[in-house]
């Protein structure tokens, strides 16, 4: 039936399914308010149009085009790397934290600058009266508690870094995990679109996954004309195109060859990709191109270290627990050469030390390590860097032991005799123990992979908490700033994606009075017709 | 800018959250005591607080040591007093056998007394401290003084005290004196070596031998005795006896002033002893109390601004509360 009266009804069927659409989409809305993934819909109408120029100026009605996401893509992707920004510093964050509480400044945690303090005073009480054996005593407690601090702090900074490796690995298979859902969901977004109308419910879902693998790197991202997301690193390695990914391996034995241990010994495992597709193996080292972006991976990979081609140390890699590991194995091989050389065994041609009796002690006799790796590969009696690399061990520190346990083994006393052939000691002699005292004063250089410093132990110690301190701080403020900045854009995400209860029970309002009208032009309309039918009569 | 529901609540919680990890700070910092008690408190401050620490450590270190330095000297000045009055008693002695009023029986009498003398100057050379011998230098596990066997040639009898020689022992590092510092730039003399005593011996063995009636070679010298010499031959060798006492006084003499030189070392060793402690107890006073104002908290200051945290932690509870429970719900 043609006409203004069928016309008429017409547009009423048209609001009335418009409206109830739109109440639906409201319902919808209204029902994920909390839902963070959630984009809030929005139906939007457009004039129905016909080539007659009377039809469309008299009005169809309207109909619905699409129902569209409201949603910012440039505020999504802000979002997105602040969220990398703050996975990356609340992890790196609270590693750092952790590897700070050997380094208290409260002195009912005893340090090692604490210990390090009791050992040289014993020497310096034990000087005065070198028989005494309650001194003596002290000295070999003294000596072992400043062993047993140095490894355990070493042994929380190598725990820290292992913990650090094994989350790295969880870490990148929750990205590969990540990556194959965006490229499941771009083969799916593809398939289930058509014309103007997007898959709403799976863009959501996408947008949500990569937000979660935002915490995990920062990447890049552009959407083609199909739909499909193309996910790719900052050096452009392309992580998943279209509907394929390129999964990421975690392994501690690379085909471009290995790397010096971890600080416990261990190795160290690296994030590569294997470019061989065929049962060969070629890998990419990607630890450098992440370590330089955002995310938990690049705040593990700054913390943990990343060792580079060519390093021959443990102590080498680029990360905070390594250096910070290296100013503490500086000070155990300083307690290694310079503290075992002033003790150092009868030798007839230098000045030498003795116990009471007259002994020599042995060669390591007063620092040592729980290795027998360790000897004297110049056969001069003194220990030396070269003795050091000679031994293979990749650190000291987790081995370090003070030698002597009876306190009639100490050889305090120093050669008397003024000429260089023979050797003589009166017992009341305590000039090594004065001489390992003074080093309290003496400036050495102090050195370990990179780490290189020329001042007094005390010096290097409270440096190192200074070090330490400020990298703590520093992580602490940037931790601040990029939940500040997480926060701030999200607010600007969610104001345009968020939903409003009560804009949209406003908008709930204005659609019941819309159908409630479109309801009474039925009526109207009918009742036109029941006029002209009993005209007819 | 458009403000959701989810947006509300979620500034609500952060700041729920960061007024909460603000609060424990505080509450962490008034429990403890210190307002920098990690490094990352206050990352310039910590590495001067772990100085000020190892500084305060040093200090009481110090004071040990000079404790045991002071006790050393105090010890020593009482030795050195006590040989002074025993050398000048021996003067006396001599002084009063010089006269050649008394004859040899009179002056032998006189021999038994200066030898209990030269006893007692040993003893005190061969005082102990803690055990170890303290004129022993770094030999100091035997005394430094012992007799030589054998002794003086006449008489023969080793058990008279004529024929008892001491003489100061040969062993390594004994003449050494002992140091300690007593604080980060001075070591100090705590000790000088024992050698000293060696005068006031020989001058009581002259003295006593000449009184006991025996010549002492080299005669009327101040070289140390060669440990030969025989028995005055009377009344002819009278005289010569008389001039041996009179050569033994000049000896006591030098001994006495170097007692009393000794003594003026020891007292200036004290005087700087006092001088460092009393340094040594500024300088304590004043980085414990730098160190005070860097690390400790200022625990009225502290409390009062957790009461104003608190408060300001329950207006934004009770604010946020009211806040969200406005709806347009609640008019339709």
């Amino acid at each position: 039936m043609g006409g203004p009266i069928a016309s008429l009804l017409d547009i009423s069927r048209r609001t009335l399914n418009n409206t109830a659409q739109g109440i639906r989409v409201i319902g919808n809305n209204i029902s994920n308010a909390n839902n963070d993934s959630y984009n809030r819909r929005e139906v939007q109408l457009v004039d129905v149009t016909t080539r007659s120029a009377t039809d469309t100026s008299f009005g169809l009605g309207a109909r619905i085009n699409v129902v569209a996401r409201k949603y910012d893509q440039f505020a999504d992707k802000m979002h997105r790397d602040t969220i990398s920004d703050l996975g990356r510093d609340s992890t790196r964050t609270a590693l750092l934290q952790r590897a700070e509480d050997p380094f208290s400044v409260d002195r009912t945690l005893r340090s090692i600058g604490y210990e390090m303090g009791q050992y040289f005073s014993a020497f310096a009480a034990a000087q005065l009266d070198p028989t005494n054996a309650a001194l003596r005593s002290q000295i070999i407690t003294a000596g072992n508690n400043l062993a047993q601090s140095i490894r355990m702090t070493y042994d929380t900074l190598a725990t820290l870094q292992r913990e650090a490796d094994t989350r790295l690995r969880l870490a990148v298979e929750e990205v590969n995990s990540l990556t194959r859902n965006i490229a499941q969901l771009n083969v799916e977004i593809q398939q289930s679109e058509s014309g103007a109308q997007e898959n709403l419910g799976l863009r959501d879902e996408r947008e949500r996954v990569m937000r979660e693998l935002s915490k995990k790197i920062s990447y890049s991202s552009l959407e083609d004309s199909d739909g499909k997301v193309l996910v790719y690193l900052a050096n452009g390695f392309p992580l998943v195109t279209g509907s394929s990914t390129r999964q990421l391996e975690f392994t501690s034995s690379p085909s471009f060859g290995g790397f010096p241990p971890a600080l416990d010994g261990g190795p160290l495992g690296t994030v590569v990709w294997d470019a061989d597709s065929t049962a060969a193996v070629s890998h990419i080292n990607l630890e450098n191109a992440l370590r330089s972006g955002t995310g938990e991976i690049a705040g593990l990979l700054q913390f943990r270290g990343v060792p580079q081609t060519g390093d021959t140390s443990t102590f080498q890699a680029l990360g905070d627990v390594v250096e910070v590991a290296s100013r503490i194995e500086a000070i155990a091989r300083n307690l290694l050469i310079d503290h075992n050389n002033l003790y150092r065994p009868l030798d007839g041609a230098l000045v030498a030390s003795a116990t009471p009796d007259g002994s020599p002690p042995p060669f390591l006799g007063l620092w040592s390590v729980d290795s027998t790796a360790l000897v004297d590969s110049d056969a001069d009696n003194l220990v030396s860097a070269a003795d050091l690399a000679a031994s293979g061990l990749s650190n000291f520190s987790s081995r370090l032991l003070f030698t002597t346990q009876i306190p009639g083994d100490l050889a305090l006393a120093a050669d008397e005799d003024p000429t260089l052939a023979a050797v003589a000691f009166s017992p009341g002699n305590g000039e090594i123990a004065e001489a390992i005292a003074e080093q309290r004063f003496t400036s050495a250089t102090f050195s370990a992979g990179t780490f290189s410093q020329t001042g007094t132990a005390e010096d290097i110690y409270i440096d190192t908490v200074t070090f330490v301190g400020a990298k703590v701080a520093r992580a602490k403020s940037d931790l601040e700033a990029s939940r500040g900045r997480e926060e701030q854009m999200n607010e600007i995400r969610v104001s345009t994606s968020g939903v409003n209860l009560d804009e949209e029970l406003a908008k709930l309002i204005s659609l019941q009075r819309s159908y409630q009208a479109a309801a009474r032009l039925i009526r109207t309309g009918d009742e036109l017709l029941q006029t002209v039918l009993q005209a007819l009569g | 800018m458009r403000v959701t529901n989810r947006l509300q609540t979620q500034t609500f919680i952060d700041q729920i959250l960061g007024q909460q990890r603000e609060l424990a700070d505080l509450r962490a910092q008034v429990a403890s005591g210190f307002k920098v008690a990690k490094a990352s408190d206050d990352a310039g401050s910590a590495g001067t607080i772990v100085f000020f620490q190892n500084t305060l450590a040093r200090l009481d270190e110090n004071a040990k040591r000079m404790d045991y330095a002071e006790n050393l000297l105090v010890q020593q000045e009482s030795i050195i007093d006590n040989s002074s009055e025993l050398m000048i008693r021996a003067k006396e002695l001599a002084n009063q056998a010089s006269n050649e009023v008394y004859s040899p029986e009179q002056r032998r009498a006189l021999a038994v007394e200066v030898f209990a003398l030269r006893d007692a100057i040993v003893a005190n050379a061969n005082t102990r401290v803690l055990g170890r011998y303290i004129y022993g230098g770094s030999a100091d596990d035997a005394p430094p003084y012992a007799l030589t066997t054998p002794g003086y040639t006449v008489p023969v009898d080793p058990n008279d005290p004529a024929a008892q020689r001491y003489e100061f022992t040969t062993a390594l590092g004994a003449n050494n004196g002992r140091v300690a510092r007593i604080n980060d730039s001075e070591v100090m003399d705590v000790t000088s070596g024992g050698a000293f005593f060696q005068g006031a011996i020989n001058a009581l063995e002259r003295l006593g031998r000449a009184l006991e009636g025996y010549r002492t070679t080299p005669e009327n010298s101040t070289t140390a005795p060669d440990l030969g010499g025989v028995a005055y031959v009377f009344p002819a060798e009278y005289t010569d006896q008389s001039a041996a006492i009179r050569n033994a006084m000049d000896q006591i003499d030098t001994a006495i002033a170097t007692f009393s030189d000794e003594r003026s070392t020891i007292g200036g060793r004290l005087n700087r002893i006092g001088q460092a402690r009393a340094l040594n107890g500024i300088i304590k006073e004043n980085v414990e109390t730098n160190r005070s104002g860097i690390q400790d908290a200022d625990l009225a200051e502290t409390a009062s601004y957790l009461a104003s945290l608190q408060n300001s932690y329950q207006a934004l509870l009770s604010t946020g509360a009211q806040i969200n429970r406005l709806s347009l719900l609640d008019f339709i």
